[in-house]
């Protein structure tokens, strides 16, 4: 078990905030990084806002769009949802973080 | 397993969505920013509102939401490096601060755009007229795959028709062109029973040419192949102008019968609006309709070809395949064909070429370029004038960290920034002036595809012109400007190295550089100013305004035999010269000025020394030509009508031809043979007695007179015929008496393009007129230019002195030597300047000589006039600002910072 408080590794921040709106439907960026801290579990510390330079380079690929809401506490907020081409890219991202894990995985074990 | 994922292909797309997506930022970048700002408050808001609802103070809340947040002002960064597009970021500063800059100097600005935009509208509207002329396509689809095919001489490279055998063989030959057709030009005399006869220009074409050409008729059908059949019904189609203008656009003509010389036609048809060919031709034959259409004779040479390439071929493989199909036809048929080949070029530039090969257009585009290197020198000097100002802010710039590409960089940005601004300007003139170009040349009858408008192409060139522009007058003073640094300005005692020995030595070399094109282009403009003159005053030989002439249109199947032809004319003189008609009136083959039969020549009494003899040219006239002209013949007689009895065939010659020819003895009764210049072929071996000498009159567009043999109308064919007449009203009613005299003796007979000598004269010295205005124009510019230089370069000069005048006035020095003091660097480059240009006014002289007409070398006296004219100016330009330094008060001077 790693150590508490370790850097979301590079590059995965993305694939969650996508996953998080797949799963969860349209949420503002408060409500994106309080889900991955919950799943997260202490297991990785995550400044909260590196998500939104995450949300933008998203936005500029066209995989989530976004809008103005109204957050449960009545404040206008930016809420994120992810598209049609998100989710296309949800599903080649996952399957390739699932080889790269196994590979990986099978690395490890050959060479314990 | 998996199947692969090919994530390239998946991220290639997002790719060019991020580009754009990044490149709407820069529009929208504060939206964006606010944006955040707003998302990071609301989302410090809800984790501060967590933190205290678990029971934190305020104050403490806030800072543990900052904490978990991390660090704003990072977040800030990375957001705005994933917006916009950082090198665009860099240039939008420097471009903000060159805007800043420029616009704080308005007068400096002003002045340098002013003279750049100058020399950028010279050029563009150089180059709006010549893309307009020859670098246009034939306006049909796929115009820039129509060739143009003719026949040409293979050793001399002289372009001739091609027979209609030739041509058939080429078409089923050639693999490299998807269709073929052939056309020969023709006017025609148009009518009717109800409207009085018009002579139109048209055409006799194969009746697949339209389909070459890809042009459908608007109205009815097209020609078949039937419509060239022995004994088909006689067809024409008709353009849309002449269809509106003479038939008010009355689509029941269709199917209707009209007489085309003579001969009823029946119209099946009306091409779409703007269309004409092959130049403004609007009425149309099928070839088989044509008089005596030999269809099987090679020699019949009277028709050029129009081929559409296939997507594939190339223009050089077109003609590789075309050289080969000639060749093999020349081996088949030696006696027609020696020495016979093929010419292909795209259409349009077989009637208009582009340059370099026209070396008007070449040479107007050089002037044009001349004066732009003379503005940016202009423009160069004024930088390097002001650069002493900048010295201290690049120095700072440059201890600060700047490197000195990125201090290049943002000097050159202010540059195009002048020059865009510039060409802008100059755009706005090009365009008044390609108004008044387009109206004037309405008179020349230019093909119909000609226009001069600013298509993609000019726009083009006018941005790479700004760019080039930028770099020419930018980059030597941002060059010097970099050099400077700290310790230079230090020394200096802060006042900055540039303005400096180095600066004034770049401004004396290009104050001399931008004399010397001056001088060059003035005296250009001078020498074809007056040889355009020249070939005026030459024609003044004849009374031009008292003589008119026109062209004639005879229906050829009317007057096929010489006896019927001799008729003609003979009516037509008489008719035109009754009482209350015309003083005299003549019939020749040829006007004056413009036309004339190029020939071999042979001497009865001179054995030839060379293989060929010397070329001549020739018209052919009737007696009474030197009559009605007002030629008093130096030796001799006229030619009289029995001058072309067989055996009898008598020649006059002018005066030209005897001192090139017979310089020695009396020409009277020598004997001279004309022979076909191509294969040396003496038509009938006619040998002419000459009988009399004419004073010389031009007959060619472009040159002085040559010399010349009037032949008697009737022994060879002639292609042309031309009546000129002596009348005493005005235009406008001589040619209405001209055109209803040759109506009376027969209707189908058509007088076209009536005009007076003197116009005749003006329009066959068109090209030398323009270039040599044109040139004289760009020279006029030249020097206003070189003058304004001149003494913005001098009055800041001054300026820059201020407190060594005030020292030197305050030592005692004299006015004359300040004087001297102030102007000897500047009248010394001016002198060289003016000797550079001198010289190269005798080279120009000599490029320019048989580049538009034959030329002399430009005379001393004008070479003198220009040297003149420009120690005026230099003197002039420098007056001004010597004279505020004369008057300098010493303690105010001495002061002056």
């Amino acid at each position: 078990m790693p150590p508490a408080g370790a850097e979301v590794p590079y590059g995965t921040l993305d694939l969650m905030v996508l996953k998080t709106l797949a799963s969860m439907g349209p949420l503002h960026g408060f409500g994106i990084a309080r889900r991955i801290e919950q799943i997260a579990d202490g297991w990785f510390a995550l400044n909260q806002g590196t998500i939104y330079p995450a949300l933008l380079r998203l936005e500029q690929k066209g995989w989530i769009a976004s809008e103005w809401g109204t957050s449960e506490n009545n404040r206008r907020a930016r809420y994120y949802s992810i598209t049609r081409a998100g989710r296309k890219q949800l599903a080649t991202e996952t399957e390739l973080w699932t080889r790269t894990v196994q590979m990986v995985n099978r690395l490890l074990e050959n060479e314990s | 397993m998996y199947a692969p994922v090919d994530y390239q292909q998946v991220a290639t797309v997002p790719q060019l969505r991020v580009v754009i997506s990044r490149f709407l930022d820069l529009l929208f970048r504060r939206r964006r920013a606010e944006r955040l700002d707003e998302e990071i408050a609301a989302h410090l808001a809800a984790l501060a509102q967590e933190f205290e609802d678990q029971g934190m103070s305020a104050h403490a809340a806030a800072l543990e939401a900052r904490r978990t947040f991390g660090n704003v002002d990072s977040v800030r960064m990375l957001h705005r490096e994933q917006r916009g597009l950082p090198m665009v970021d860099r240039w939008s500063v420097d471009l903000r601060a060159a805007t800043r800059l420029l616009t704080r100097e308005k007068a400096f600005t002003t002045g340098v755009v002013l003279v750049l935009a100058l020399g950028l509208a010279v050029n563009t509207t150089i180059f709006t007229i010549v893309n307009g002329m020859t670098w246009r396509t034939l306006p049909v689809p796929g115009g820039d795959h129509i060739m143009h095919l003719s026949s040409q001489s293979v050793q001399e490279r002289t372009g001739m028709y091609t027979s209609f055998a030739d041509f058939n063989d080429w078409r089923s030959a050639s693999t490299t062109f998807s269709e073929m057709g052939a056309y020969a030009t023709a006017a025609m005399n148009v009518g009717d029973s109800e409207r009085p006869a018009d002579r139109l220009a048209g055409a006799f074409v194969s009746t697949n040419l339209f389909r070459v050409l890809q042009v459908q008729p608007a109205l009815g059908r097209e020609f078949t192949e039937d419509d060239a059949r022995p004994g088909a019904e006689p067809v024409a189609l008709l353009g849309h102008h002449i269809w509106s203008a003479r038939y008010g656009a009355d689509p029941s003509l269709i199917g209707r019968a009209i007489r085309i010389g003579g001969e009823p036609v029946t119209i099946i048809g009306v091409m779409p609006a703007g269309f004409q060919f092959p130049l403004r031709g609007d009425v149309w034959q099928p070839i088989a309709q044509m008089p005596s259409f030999d269809p099987l004779t090679r020699d019949a040479r009277r028709f050029d070809a129009v081929g559409r390439l296939t997507p594939k071929a190339t223009l050089d493989a077109a003609r590789a395949e075309m050289t080969a199909i000639a060749a093999s036809i020349a081996q088949q048929h030696p006696a027609s064909n020696f020495d016979v080949g093929v010419r292909i070029v795209p259409f349009t530039h077989a009637f208009v070429a582009p340059p370099p090969e026209a070396q008007e257009p070449l040479l107007m585009m050089i002037a044009a370029a001349v004066v732009l290197l003379i503005a940016c020198a202009n423009g160069a000097s004024l930088l390097l004038a002001r650069a002493n100002q900048r010295a201290r802010e690049m120095t700072l710039r440059a201890t600060l960290g700047a490197s000195r590409a990125r201090i290049v960089q943002q000097l050159l940005l202010e540059a195009l920034l002048m020059s865009t601004a510039a060409g802008a300007l100059g755009l706005v003139i090009s365009l008044v002036a390609v108004q008044f170009f387009a109206r004037e040349a309405v008179d020349l009858n230019l093909p119909y595809w000609i226009a001069f408008e600013f298509d993609a192409r000019v726009f083009a060139y006018v941005a790479v012109a700004c760019l080039g522009t930028a770099i020419a007058f930018g980059l030597l003073p941002a060059w010097q400007l970099s050099r400077s640094n700290a310790q230079d300005i230090l020394k200096d005692g802060g006042r900055g190295i540039i303005g400096g020995r180095r600066g004034r030595r770049w401004a004396s070399v290009l104050l001399a550089g931008e004399i010397a094109l001056t001088v060059m282009l003035l005296a250009a403009g001078a020498l074809l100013l007056r040889m355009s003159a020249t070939l005026g005053h030459d024609d003044e030989v004849i009374d031009l305004d008292r003589l008119f002439a026109a062209q004639l249109a005879v229906p050829v199947s009317k007057y096929a035999a010489p006896a019927q032809q001799r008729a003609l004319h003979r009516s037509l003189e008489e008719q035109l010269t009754r009482p209350e008609g015309f003083a005299a009136a003549t019939v020749s083959s040829a006007r004056p000025f413009v036309d004339s039969t190029t020939w071999e020549l042979r001497l009865a009494d001179k054995p030839l020394t060379t293989e060929r003899g010397p070329s001549v040219q020739s018209i052919a006239i009737s007696p009474s030509y030197f009559h009605t002209l007002g030629l008093p013949l130096l030796r001799g007689r006229g030619l009289l009508d029995g001058d072309s009895a067989p055996g009898r065939e008598a020649v006059v010659v002018n005066d030209h031809f005897v001192q090139s020819h017979m310089p020695d003895g009396d020409p009277i009764g020598r004997r001279i043979q004309l022979r076909e210049p191509r294969n040396g072929e003496a038509r009938g071996s006619l040998w002419y007695t000459i009988v009399g000498v004419s004073p010389s009159v031009r007959q060619r567009p472009l040159s002085r007179p040559a010399p010349l043999v009037y032949v008697p109308l009737g022994l060879h064919e002639t292609r042309t015929l031309a009546i000129t007449v002596r009348a005493s009203g005005d235009a406008t009613s001589t040619a209405t008496a001209l055109r209803d005299g040759v109506r009376a003796v027969d209707a189908d007979v058509a007088a076209y393009a009536i005009m007076s000598l003197r116009k005749l004269s003006a329009l066959s010295r068109w090209t030398a007129r323009l270039v040599s205005v044109v040139l004289v124009i760009f020279a006029g510019i030249a020097v206003v230019l070189s003058a304004a230089g001149l003494y913005g370069v001098t009055s800041y000069g001054f300026a820059q002195r201020t407190s060594e005048i005030g020292l030197r006035v305050a030592v005692g020095a004299r006015h004359s030597q300040i004087a001297w003091t102030l102007l000897r660097s500047t009248l010394t480059s001016a002198m060289i300047g003016l000797a550079l240009g001198l010289g190269g006014a005798f080279v120009a002289s000599q490029v320019l000589r048989g580049a538009i007409v034959q030329s002399e070398t430009p005379e001393l006296a004008v070479l003198g006039g220009i040297a003149l004219l420009l120690v005026v100016i230099v003197v002039a330009a420098c007056f001004v600002p010597t004279r505020r330094a004369m008057r300098l008060d010493p303690v105010t001077a001495l002061r002056h910072e």
